[in-house]
């Protein structure tokens, strides 16, 4: 959000009045622009994101959570830190004349919502790829400034939305609905930032329509919510506004969620990355190519399925602000004849851009948005003032909006110095893709706005989206990639990336082939590069004929999008990225640590990490108040934005394989096991880590007794270590005698450690599948799951040892490698496998340098590779990959971790063996089950 | 008789681009030196597809003979020149010596691999200059399957420190000529590149691993190179990016083959090499027409191969990139 000017703001009917002559001043200072920055070349590339938080205030005796209204206050504590000043940051629209010292603390800015707070870096982020790096740090560095300067009790959480908002409650201070701006049914009109721009947005948005705006976003129909569902939020009695009457009429739908206010839409966090381009044709291919990759990025970043206290039937906020901000009258609608207004407008302000601005011969004429709306006046007067048609025909298909917000005293006089009234128009057209061009006054270049991005709970999660991005832009301009796509191609995209669940089961259209056609060159002539200083120099290329458009694309999965096609025939944005980082110098930290973010876009579009939708409908779904009807109570609210709260702070370090894979009912159970562990402190022998971890989550005095009480009824404290992921279960029996005793005690317990075979249920006992080692799928989480990356070789680990990157004591020989499963047995059997293979080189001495003695005792010995226990197999026909185990030599049955340890070690010789375990269930028709490689020393006669 | 081969800028011509996880990493190098040929062998014809597929012209019509070589395809620098200035770029190279090939020459091979890059990019000079000895592969901690996986054949044994240390002085002559900025290894484990440090007078500031998806670097790997100021960087490339079975291969009468090298002598058989195509099926021996008319006999080569990289230094886009290879045919 820009600065915010002052001044005298016109209502409307007034500000219509003046609509056409801003819109002509506005054009007016583009082209003035345009003359001044359009040969402006050689701009390095800088980029910079956004990050929007919701600040929440918790009241833990009451179970309660809302929203903080205290943005001016906080904003005021960050503009008057010193220290933060002295850095660099502060918030510059609170700045008195205060100069930046030219370090880069974060800067702070106010945002629609009076609950929001908008974070950006001090200083824009170059392409040194050690700067990737910083990035995450800085996010956690704003995240923690807003935090030092709120009550004890706020917090910044990054929801894309308040699940609770419009509930006519979770606000504080309080402030009642139906205010003479927004006259809302359910929220205060003290909602939006008291910013004068910000009420007159509002109020001259429901004027321009003619009645409120309208959300109805479709209900989740659970199993016992009711058919047709009518929103029992629903005043229809009210009488304050003639606007009261809009439910009267029919705004409520059924079967959907119905909100009325600009807030449910621009109270929504996203996160928003801006590229600075080298010059203005590097800036409109990005803007170009990007384009198509919106809704892919919208899918996967999928995080709001709560509106209102209600489960929609949507993953994502992007038609709740297009709708939050649609002012078309009914004529523009559609819904009547024209007769005052000039067109029907097919899309809100806030939509999926429309426009292609490239000079680029892939540019085909049918990729246009055949529903265009252009002001050919203003298209007119743009060409006649030099600018060239794709430019003009964008900037004047901006421009058939209204301004909203006039000042009277910018009406006075035409300014072209300044970028007033164009930047009103283009900054009140919220498309998926902005087209910048440079500021004023300063050196900033043309720039790209990637806007449709959903923000992620962790600040890791929008450092890997962020990055991520900025390194496909990288690849799309070395590669000279095409991803063009039919506008209204991508338009369906938008509402298809709506769909719950959108990142898996849906497909989108994407270009089949987005590598370029062009023949190498003969006569060894490099291409001349894509926007190199002599940009006018279009390559030259065979004429192939074009094929039908239809022919260019395709419906794919994101997973195909992101992670490539089986058969090669798409490479995949991700497997794009790698390529392009395989061309330049990388070092290998920051290509690790680059990997994770890659692994967790890779894992989203796969299936393997899910989105933070997901993960909140499923938290609310087994939430023990839940009632399968769709309600989101105020203390399932509350524990839901407290789990959030914790994730962003811990990141899934607490021991869980991560958040956003992990249901929260468990999350839950570790905050008491944490009370529990503190309250029994005396007895605990754990890492001083998690000692200082635990002191520091724990409120003083909080849950001593309570501990106390559960740990000493052992059916409870069995209970709630069930819910410990396995590496904390095993580690519980080291907290003290007592825990021990409970967990030997439980059969249960000693079943979910695999210390004990479970009886096979005898039902469906033919299809029933073997439970893998969770210790095992553990590892395999290092690659799926980036951040147990530093968590790997967890059965022969030292449990107490940290490990990080470079202070790494592996006990080298034996290696889990979890890879795609193959295609195994057809009867439902599973088993390990081993085969004589290869070597690896070092094998040997690595072998020769370990210590098995470390790992003679240990419960782990105990536990088996899967229950029920499985059969091992040798196999040795060869390094080529068996997909049966019919032709194999069953070793032995029942092996526990310690057997198949001591059996790895105990030869050395000149072969290996690579044991691969997997669990099939071809009955099923898939294989659900991991598979993991060994690797041991085997004796020469295998 | 000597063969330089060039692929040409391969940048934005997906060559670059990872097709699977699985892609051998010589897969860039073979793909865009065959695609270059091909454009070559088919535009010099250009007739119209006759039923059996393309027919190729003749090579003399698009090779050059030079000096004692053959270039493949004839080099034109003119149009290949680096758009911006200088100092806008971070040019890499890296130098593959191949296993097989003359050490004694190696300054020679330097000095000309060097030279044709310069000339082709319009450059004074590179910024950093990484070699790649056969043989030398860095051993992680773990093992890492991707990793084997792209090693390719093994064809000869890691050479002593004293032969590594005499091509470096090479090196080091062009580091005080002002030709190269910045030197580095490729591959060295902790206790090689500790006794080459001692060993050198310039030392290397980049040693090359290739990691594949396996992010476990040796602690005393890592400790060493910080402490003597050695940037590991990540490489994806095969030490032995140019085998000879691929050579004869690319450059062969067979389907995809340039026509240069007329049907294999017996005596090559004697390498011993497992003759796969690059998509690992069997080459169908004397399947297509024996090739050109005064195509070469004999045995061919490798000696080595220059990668080079142009990044436009402050947007990270590469601008430029390709390969020059040199074989021998012993006739």
């Amino acid at each position: 959000m820009g600065l915010l000017a002052e001044g005298t703001p016109l209502d409307w009917p007034e500000a219509k009045k003046v609509a056409g002559h801003v819109r002509e001043w506005g054009i007016e200072q583009l082209l003035a622009i345009w003359r001044r920055a359009k040969g402006k070349e050689r701009d390095k590339l800088l980029w910079g994101d956004e990050i929007e938080y919701l600040v929440v205030a918790f009241d833990d005796e009451k179970r309660e959570v809302k929203l903080s209204l205290r943005q001016a206050d906080i904003l005021k504590a960050l503009a008057n830190d010193e220290k933060l000043l002295k850095q660099g940051g502060g918030v510059p629209e609170l700045a008195t004349g205060h100069v930046k010292s030219g370090k880069t603390a974060p800067t702070f800015h106010p945002e629609f919502g009076r609950f929001m707070l908008e974070a950006t870096p001090g200083a824009p982020w170059g392409i040194d790829f050690k700067d990737l790096l910083d990035v995450e740090q800085d996010m956690k560095w704003r995240r923690q400034i807003a935090n030092d300067h709120m009550y004890a009790s706020e917090y910044p959480i990054t929801m894309t939305t308040f699940p609770l908002l419009g509930d006519r409650k979770s606000i504080t201070p309080w402030y009642p609905p139906s205010g003479a701006s927004l006259r809302s049914q359910f929220v205060p009109d003290e909602i939006a930032n008291p910013h004068i721009r910000f009420p007159t947005l509002a109020a001259n948005i429901r004027a321009r329509r003619g009645r409120k705006v309208e959300l109805n976003v479709p209900v989740f129909h659970d199993e016992k919510t009711s058919t047709p569902w009518k929103d029992p939020t629903v005043d229809y009695d009210m009488h304050n506004w003639p606007e009261d009457d809009d439910v009267r009429n029919g705004a409520a739908k059924d079967d959907c969620i119905y909100m009325d206010a600009m807030a449910f839409g621009m109270g929504s966090c996203c996160l928003q990355i801006t590229f600075q381009a080298m010059n203005i044709q590097e800036g409109r291919k990005m803007y170009d190519q990007l384009s198509p990759l919106g809704p892919i990025l919208l899918a996967l970043t999928a995080a709001t399925p709560i509106y209102k206290g209600f489960l929609a039937d949507t993953d994502v906020r992007w038609n709740q602000i297009s709708q939050a901000v649609d002012d078309r009258t009914p004529e523009e609608l559609g819904e009547k004849p024209l007769k005052n207004d000039r067109w029907r407008i097919p899309k809100s302000r806030y939509a999926s851009n429309s426009t292609y601005i490239s000079q680029d011969p892939r540019l085909r004429p049918e990729y246009f948005d055949p529903d265009l709306i252009v002001d050919e006046k203003l298209k007119a007067r743009l060409m006649e003032g030099g600018m060239d048609d794709l430019l003009a025909t964008h900037f004047a298909h901006l421009f058939i909006r209204d301004p909203i917000v006039v000042f009277a005293e910018d009406l006075e006089k035409l300014d072209l110095d300044s970028t007033d009234h164009f930047e009103n128009l283009q900054s009140t057209n919220w498309q998926h893709m902005r087209f910048k061009p440079p500021p004023p006054g300063n050196d900033i270049g043309w720039r790209v706005e990637v806007r449709p991005m959903e923000i992620q709970i962790t600040d890791f999660e929008n450092a890997a989206f962020s990055v991520f991005l900025v390194l496909i832009t990288r690849a799309l301009l070395s590669f000279d990639l095409n991803f063009y796509l039919p506008i209204a191609r991508t338009t369906e995209n938008m509402e298809t990336a709506h769909r719950r669940d959108a990142v898996l089961n849906e497909k989108f259209y994407f270009r089949k082939d987005p590598l370029p056609k062009r023949q190498p060159k003969l006569n060894g002539a490099s291409n001349p590069p894509s926007g190199a200083s002599t940009p006018q120099l279009q390559p030259s290329r065979p004429a192939s004929p074009f094929g039908p458009v239809e022919d260019e694309y395709e419906l794919m999965s994101v997973d195909e999008i992101i992670n490539g096609k089986a058969d090669g025939s798409f490479p995949g944005l991700i497997p794009l990225v790698e390529s392009y980082l395989d061309s330049v110098n990388v070092d290998v930290e920051t290509r690790c640590e680059l990997a994770q973010y890659l692994a967790l876009i890779r894992g989203r579009a796969n299936g393997t990490l899910w989105t933070a939708a997901k993960w909140i409908r499923h938290y609310v779904r087994e939430h023990k108040d839940y009632k399968k009807n769709s309600v989101v109570s105020g203390g399932m609210n509350y524990d839901l934005v407290k789990a959030v709260e914790r994730i962003t702070k811990q990141e899934g370090r607490d021991g869980r394989t991560t958040a956003l894979t992990t249901p929260m009912a468990s999350h839950k159970t570790l905050d008491m096991i944490f009370v529990l562990l503190s309250s029994i402190k005396a007895d605990v022998q754990l890492p001083t880590e998690r000692v200082d971890r635990i002191e520091k989550y724990v409120s003083p005095g909080m849950g001593h007794a309570a501990g106390r009480q559960v740990a000493d009824t052992p059916e409870l404290l069995g209970m709630i270590l069930l819910q410990l992921p396995m590496r904390d279960l095993l580690l519980a029996q080291r907290v003290s005698k007592g825990f021990k005793a409970v967990m030997d005690g439980s059969a249960s317990v000693q079943r979910a450690l695999f210390f004990m075979p479970e009886s096979q249920p005898a039902d469906n006992a033919a299809y029933h599948l073997p439970r893998v080692n969770t210790l095992l799928n553990d590892y395999s989480n290092y690659r799926h799951i980036p951040l147990m990356a530093y968590a790997r070789l967890p059965i022969f680990y030292d449990f107490t040892q940290r490990n990080d990157f470079t202070q790494r004591e592996t006990p080298r020989a034996i290696a889990l490698h979890s890879f795609l499963p193959v295609a195994g047995p057809t009867d439902g059997t599973f088993a390990v496998l081993l085969r004589a293979k290869e070597m690896p080189a070092g094998f040997r001495e690595e072998v020769a340098a370990m210590r098995p003695d470390r790992y003679a005792t240990g419960s782990w010995r105990r536990m088996y590779l899967t229950l029920p226990p499985c059969d091992i197999f040798f196999h040795d026909n060869g390094s080529h990959r068996s997909d049966s185990i019919h032709d194999c030599t069953k070793l032995a049955t029942g092996v526990v971790l310690g057997e198949l340890f001591e059996w790895m070690h105990e030869n050395t010789s000149e072969c290996a063996v690579e044991a691969e375990w997997k669990v099939n269930d071809c009955e099923r028709g898939k294989e659900p089950g991991a598979v993991v490689h060994f690797w041991r020393l085997c004796k020469p006669d295998h | 008789m000597k063969l330089i081969l060039s692929t040409s800028n391969i940048i934005a011509t997906g060559s670059s681009l990872r097709r699977s996880p699985g892609t051998k990493s010589n897969s860039e190098l073979i793909s865009s030196l065959r695609s270059n040929f091909e454009a070559h062998y088919t535009s010099a014809t250009n007739d119209s597809e006759n039923g059996n597929g393309i027919t190729k012209s003749h090579y003399r019509s698009w090779t050059r003979r030079k000096d004692n070589g053959l270039e493949v395809p004839s080099l034109e620098f003119e149009d290949s020149a680096l758009q911006e200035e200088r100092e806008r770029y971070d040019i890499t190279l890296k130098l593959f010596y191949l296993p097989g090939a003359h050490v004694g020459q190696r300054e020679v091979q330097t000095r000309e691999a060097l030279k044709l890059v310069l000339e082709g990019l319009h450059m004074p000079s590179v910024d950093l200059l990484i070699v790649s000895f056969p043989g030398i592969y860095f051993d992680e901690e773990e093992d890492c399957l991707d990793k084997i996986s792209t090693r390719g054949p093994i064809e000869s044994e890691p050479e002593g420190l004293e032969s590594l240390i005499e091509t470096w002085k090479t090196l080091e002559k062009l580091h005080d000529e002002g030709l190269v900025k910045k030197l580095g290894v490729a591959e060295f484990g902790h206790d090689r590149l500790r006794d080459f440090l001692d060993g050198t007078t310039i030392k290397p500031t980049v040693d090359q691993i290739n990691l594949r998806d396996c992010c476990s670097v040796p602690k005393d790997l890592l400790t060493l190179a910080k402490s003597k100021s050695v940037e590991l960087l990540v490489h994806n490339d095969c030490s032995n990016i140019l085998p000879r079975g691929t050579t004869r291969e690319l450059l062969g009468p067979g389907e995809g083959g340039a026509g240069i090298l007329g049907e294999e002598a017996e005596s090559s058989s004697k390498v011993g090499e497992k003759r796969k195509s690059l998509h690992g099926e069997e080459v169908r021996n004397g399947a297509s027409e024996s090739g050109s008319k005064d195509a070469m006999r004999g045995e061919v080569q490798p000696q080595w191969v220059v990668k080079y990289t142009a990044v436009v230094r402050d947007r990270g886009v590469v601008e430029s990139k390709g390969y020059f290879a040199v074989a021998e045919v012993m006739e």
